[in-house]
C-alpha cells in the first residue's frame, strides 16, 4: 500500500492481486539490447525503494522489498502475462459446479530451503495462518499456533469457511460465498507466499523467511536483503540445467530517487526500481538512456483518495463530489507525473474487470462549485476538510499542495496535515482521517479491489470461527472489524455490494464483467471513493540478461515487470 | 596542580556540554506533537503501546525520561528501531555505520590537509604574486560551491560518464583495498574541497603572520634556507590553528556528511540519520547525535591537549588564566 504522498517508500497492507486481462502490450520498454546466452555465477546489487519489515502474515512487504522477498518465497500459483493465473507451486485447482469448493493438488518434490515438503500440512497451516487461525489458537493456548501478529490478511481470505488436508498433497477450501476466480485470492498479487511450517510456526517468523525459491536468506536487516543461490531449486531452465544463474543478489534500501538513477548508470547497480507517483521525472531520464534498459509496467496501480463516510464533511454526498469534480487529473498527469501513465476515469483503470466511466465525476469545475455550495446549504458550513500527507519529499509535498491548489479554485478549504507513514497507516486502519489519498487497489482482476470496496468481507457468515468466537469471548468481540477494515472509507452500499458478491460467483465472464461494471457504477454514482491519478512501476537495468524470457513452471510467461519488480530466477549478469 | 586543576575543568565543563547536547536531543522525543508509540508500533493495541512508553521511560517527566535514557546510554543500551517485523538495534547499526564514516572523515582530513598544507605553505611564501592569487581565487571558487554539488558533479562526469568509480556503496578492506578506496574517492573528494579551502586560508594567513616575525628575520640573516625557513621554523607555530580548525571539523564531519553519505550510499553515521528521519525513527536520531555529540567533545578535548604539546605557550597561557 503506498500513498500518492509518501514519496513510494512503504506499503503497509497487503495489497493486490490477479488479473483477467493484463496486457503485456502496456509494458514498454527501452535501451540496450539483451544478449541471449545465459552466463552462470555472479553477484549482483539491486536498488530498491522500500525497506524490509519483515516476512511474517502480518508484515506487509512493499513493492520493491516484495521484489527481494519474492526471491526467497514463490506462490502457489503465478499470473501470466495475460493475467490468467495458473498452479505454480500447485500442480493444479478445481472446483466445484457451485464455485464454493477448491481442491488445490500441490505439485510433487518440491522443498523448502529447510528441506521440508511442501505439502497439504505446509499449504494447510499457510492457509490458517493467513486466516488468522493459528494466531488465535496461540491466544487460546491451542496448536498449532503461530507467533505473528494478526495482520490485514484476515480481511482478504475471509470468504473462506472451511479448510481441509483431503489427501497428503491435496487441500480442499470451501468458501462461504461463491468465487469463481478464488485462485486470484490465493494470489493476492504475489503476496500470499508459501512459508515454510518452520517459520510460521518459529519464534523467528519475521526475521528469518524459509520458502521454496530460487534464492534462500544470507541476511537480512531493515535497509538490506542478501541471498544467495538455492542449489537444490526445483525448476530448471530450457536445457534443463540448474537455476538460478546468479550466486546472489543483495537488494538495498536507497529511499533517495537520486542514488539509485547514479547507481545504474554507472553499473554500481545492476537494476533498480522506481515508481511513477514521484520519481516519473527519472524514469522518463532513464527511458532515454541508451545504455540502459528501462520496462515499465502497464498503469495498472490504482491510488484511491478515501473519504471517510462516518464523519464529516465526507459524511455528505455533496461534499464528495465537490471534492471529486475539484481535481484536475490533466493538469495532475502533465504537472506531477510528466505525462507518465494516465488520466483517470474511472476508479480503476482500463485494464481492470470493475472499469467503467458511467458515472465517473470526472473534473468539472463549475460542478465543484455547485456541489460545495450544495454542501453548505445543507450543513451550514463551508466545505473544508485536512488532507493528510507524508512529507517524506519534496515530490510528495508537491503533490498535496497542488491538491490543496485544485480546491481552493472549486471554493473547498484544504488543510495539510503532514504525517508519518506509520501514522497514516495507524490511523487509517480504522479510519480517523476525514479522507485520505492511499494506493490500495491494483491489477487487472478484483481479489485486490473488492476487499476495500465491501463492508464485510465475510460476506455476513455467521459461521466464520472469528465471527463464533467473538460473539463467544468478550475478549475477541472486536476481530470481526478485520472484515471491514480494509475499506477505509467506510461505507457500506448493499446495491454495490450485492453486486460485487454477485460478479465475484458468475463463472460466465461476460456476465461477471456486467454486474462488476454496473458495482462500479454504482460506487461513482455515489461518490464513495475518486482518485486523481494511475501509477506505473519501471525497472532499469544494465549488464542484465534473460528478464522476462524464463517460462512459468505449467507453460506461458510471467509479467514482465509489476509493482514487485520482476522475477530474477533466470536473470544473468553479462559482466 | 594548577594544570591537572585546569584539566579537570575542562573535562567537567566537556562533560556538561555533553549532558546539554543530550538532553536537549531528548527533549524532541518529548516536543513532537505525536505518540511515539503510535510512529514505532503503528499496529500494535494500547495496552501493547502503554508496554512500550513503559520501556522506554515515555510515561515519566521529560528529566525522568531523559535520566532513564542516559542510564540506559552509558550502558551501551543505545535503544532500538522498530518496524512490524521487529527491532533492531541502534548500537548494531552505529557499531556498523561508525568505522565507515570514521574511515570517510580520516580520509578526508589526510586528504584535505595533504592538499592544503603545501598549499597554504606555498600561497603565504607567494603572498600577492600570481601563484598565490589562483590559489586563492581556485579555492574560493571551490569554497563556494557545496559538497553535495560537488557529489553530484562527480556522480555524472566521473561515474556516469567515464565509469571510472562506483557511484554508491561501501567496500570493506576484506573485498580488497582497491575496491574499498574505490567507494571512498568521491565522497572524499566531495566533502574534502571545503574544508582544503578553509584549512589553506587559515595557513597562509598564519604563516604571513609569522613571516613578520622578528625570529624569521634573524633564520634569514643567519642565511638558512627558505624552505627549512618555512616547513621548520614558521609551519609549526602556525599550523596551530589550523590542526584546532582540522580536529573540531572531525566531529563536525560525522553528523555533517549526512548529504553526502545519503548521494553515495555509503550506510555510515550520516546515512543512518538521514534513514532515521525519513523513517521517523526518533530514538535511533536521539542516540545518533548523542553518539556525535559524544565525538565533538572528544576531538575538543583532544584539540585542547594536542595544541599544547604543539606549542607549550598555549597551555602556559591557559593554566595561568
Amino acid at each position: 500500500m503506498k500513498s500518492i504522498f509518501t514519496g513510494g517508500r512503504r506499503k503497509v497492507v497487503a495489497v493486490m492481486a490477479i488479473a483477467l486481462v493484463a496486457s503485456l502490450t502496456q509494458v514498454t520498454s527501452s535501451g540496450a539490447a539483451t544478449p541471449d546466452t545465459p552466463k552462470r555465477g555472479g553477484n549482483i546489487t539491486v536498488g530498491i525503494f522500500d525497506s524490509f519489515p519483515g516476512y511474517c502474515m502480518a508484515d506487509n512487504l512493499a513493492n520493491s522489498s516484495l521484489m527481494g522477498a519474492r526471491t526467497i518465497y514463490e506462490t502457489w500459483v503465478e499470473q501470466r502475462s495475460d493475467g490468467k493465473i495458473v498452479p505454480y507451486l500447485l500442480k493444479s485447482f478445481e472446483h466445484s459446479a457451485d464455485n464454493k469448493t477448491w481442491l488445490l493438488t500441490i505439485r510433487d518434490g518440491i522443498k523448502f530451503h529447510d528441506g521440508t515438503p511442501v505439502d497439504a500440512t505446509a499449504l494447510l497451516l499457510n492457509i490458517q495462518a493467513l486466516r488468522g487461525a493459528l494466531w488465535l489458537n496461540g491466544k487460546l493456548g491451542r496448536s498449532p499456533a503461530s507467533s505473528g501478529a494478526l495482520g490485514t490478511a484476515v480481511g482478504f481470505t475471509a470468504n473462506i469457511q472451511d479448510v481441509v488436508a483431503v489427501g497428503a498433497m491435496s487441500v480442499q477450501v470451501t468458501l462461504y460465498l461463491p468465487q469463481s476466480d478464488y485462485p486470484e485470492s490465493l494470489y493476492a498479487s504475489g503476496r500470499f507466499f508459501a512459508r515454510a511450517p518452520s517459520q510460521i510456526l518459529g519464534t523467528t517468523c519475521s526475521t528469518k523467511p524459509v520458502g521454496t525459491g530460487a534464492f534462500k536468506l544470507v541476511s537480512t536487516e531493515l535497509t538490506k536483503l542478501v541471498v544467495a543461490a538455492n542449489p537444490d531449486y526445483w525448476r530448471k531452465d530450457a536445457k534443463g540445467g540448474k537455476l538460478p544463474y546468479l550466486d546472489g543478489i543483495t537488494f538495498t534500501f536507497l529511499p533517495d530517487a537520486q542514488p539509485r538513477v547514479s547507481g545504474v548508470k554507472s553499473g554500481s547497480l545492476a537494476a533498480t526500481m522506481f515508481t511513477s507517483a514521484t520519481e516519473a521525472k527519472q524514469i522518463k531520464d532513464l527511458q532515454k538512456n541508451k545504455s540502459l534498459t528501462t520496462i515499465i509496467s502497464p498503469t495498472d496501480y490504482y491510488p484511491t483518495i478515501w473519504m471517510n463516510h462516518k464523519i464529516a464533511p465526507f459524511s455528505s454526498k455533496n461534499a464528495r463530489l465537490a471534492l471529486s469534480h475539484a481535481l484536475d487529473r490533466e493538469k495532475w498527469l502533465k504537472v506531477r507525473q510528466k505525462g507518465l501513465g494516465m488520466v483517470p476515469d474511472s476508479i480503476v483503470g482500463p485494464n481492470n474487470i470493475l472499469y467503467n466511466k458511467k458515472g465517473y465525476a470526472g473534473f468539472d469545475l463549475a460542478k465543484a462549485k455547485s456541489f460545495a455550495a450544495a454542501y453548505k446549504v445543507e450543513t451550514g458550513k463551508d466545505l473544508e476538510f485536512s488532507l493528510p500527507y507524508v512529507s517524506a519529499s519534496a515530490d510528495a509535498t508537491a503533490n498535496a499542495i497542488l491538491i490543496q491548489q485544485m480546491c481552493a479554485a472549486a471554493g473547498i478549504k484544504v488543510n495539510l496535515l503532514s504525517q508519518t507513514t506509520a501514522e497514516a497507516i495507524a490511523k487509517a486502519f480504522p479510519m480517523q482521517y476525514q479522507m485520505l489519498p492511499l494506493l490500495l487497489m491494483e491489477g487487472t482482476g478484483t481479489s485486490f479491489a473488492l476487499p476495500f470496496l465491501v463492508s464485510d468481507t465475510s460476506g455476513g457468515n455467521p459461521k466464520h470461527f472469528i465471527t463464533q468466537i467473538a460473539a463467544a469471548v468478550p475478549a475477541f468481540k472486536a476481530l470481526p472489524v478485520y472484515f471491514g477494515i480494509l475499506n477505509i472509507s467506510s461505507f457500506k452500499d448493499t446495491v454495490s455490494e450485492n453486486l460485487l458478491f454477485a460478479a465475484r460467483g458468475e463463472s460466465n465472464l461476460a456476465k461477471k464483467k456486467k454486474l462488476y461494471q454496473q458495482a462500479t457504477q454504482q460506487i461513482q454514482n455515489e461518490a464513495h471513493i475518486t482518485n486523481i491519478s494511475m501509477l506505473a512501476y519501471s525497472l532499469s537495468y544494465k549488464n542484465l540478461g534473460g528478464i522476462g524470457e524464463l517460462p512459468l513452471a505449467a507453460g506461458g510467461q510471467r509479467r514482465l515487470v509489476t509493482n514487485f519488480g520482476i522475477d530474477w530466477t533466470g536473470v544473468w549478469s553479462t559482466k | 596542580m594548577e594544570k591537572l586543576k585546569f584539566w579537570l575543568q575542562r573535562v567537567a565543563q566537556l562533560f556538561v556540554v555533553l549532558l546539554l547536547v543530550t538532553f536537549g536531543v531528548s527533549l524532541l522525543v518529548r516536543i513532537i506533537p505525536v505518540d511515539l508509540a503510535t510512529i514505532v508500533m503503528p499496529v500494535a493495541d494500547e495496552n501493547q503501546r502503554a508496554a512500550f512508553r513503559a520501556s522506554i521511560g515515555l510515561n515519566k517527566g521529560p528529566i525522568g525520561y531523559y535520566l532513564q535514557w542516559l542510564g540506559n546510554f552509558v550502558q551501551g543500551d543505545l535503544g532500538k528501531i522498530y518496524y512490524s517485523g521487529g527491532t533492531e538495534t541502534v548500537s548494531g547499526h552505529l557499531i556498523k555505520a561508525m568505522p565507515r564514516s570514521l574511515l570517510l572523515m580520516a580520509y578526508t582530513q589526510i586528504f584535505a590537509l595533504g592538499i592544503a598544507i603545501p598549499l597554504g605553505v606555498l600561497s603565504a611564501y607567494r603572498a600577492g604574486r600570481r601563484a598565490d592569487r589562483v590559489i586563492s581565487n581556485t579555492l574560493f571558487i571551490f569554497s563556494s560551491i557545496p559538497g553535495f554539488a560537488i557529489g553530484l558533479i562527480l556522480i555524472i562526469v566521473v561515474g556516469t560518464k567515464l565509469a571510472w568509480l562506483p557511484t554508491l556503496g561501501y567496500a570493506t578492506y576484506s573485498e580488497g583495498i582497491w575496491e574499498h578506496f574505490k567507494h571512498m574517492i568521491m565522497p572524499v573528494l566531495s566533502l574534502s574541497f571545503g574544508l582544503i579551502s578553509q584549512y589553506t586560508r587559515l595557513l597562509r594567513a598564519d604563516m604571513i603572520a609569522s613571516l613578520r616575525e622578528d625570529y624569521v628575520t634573524m633564520a634569514m640573516s643567519k642565511g638558512l634556507s627558505d624552505r627549512r625557513i618555512l616547513w621548520q621554523h614558521v609551519f609549526r607555530p602556525s599550523s596551530i590553528t589550523l590542526f584546532t580548525s582540522a580536529a573540531l571539523s572531525m566531529g563536525g564531519l560525522i553528523g555533517g556528511a549526512i548529504v553526502i553519505e545519503s548521494i553515495f550510499a555509503t550506510y555510515g553515521v550520516g546515512f543512518e540519520i538521514f534513514a532515521a528521519i525519513g523513517g521517523r525513527q526518533y530514538i535511533m536520531l536521539q542516540s545518533s547525535v548523542a553518539v556525535i555529540a559524544l565525538f565533538y567533545v572528544f576531538f575538543n578535548l583532544v584539540v585542547d591537549i594536542g595544541s599544547g604539546f604543539v606549542d607549550p605557550r598555549t597551555r602556559d597561557r591557559r593554566t595561568n588564566v
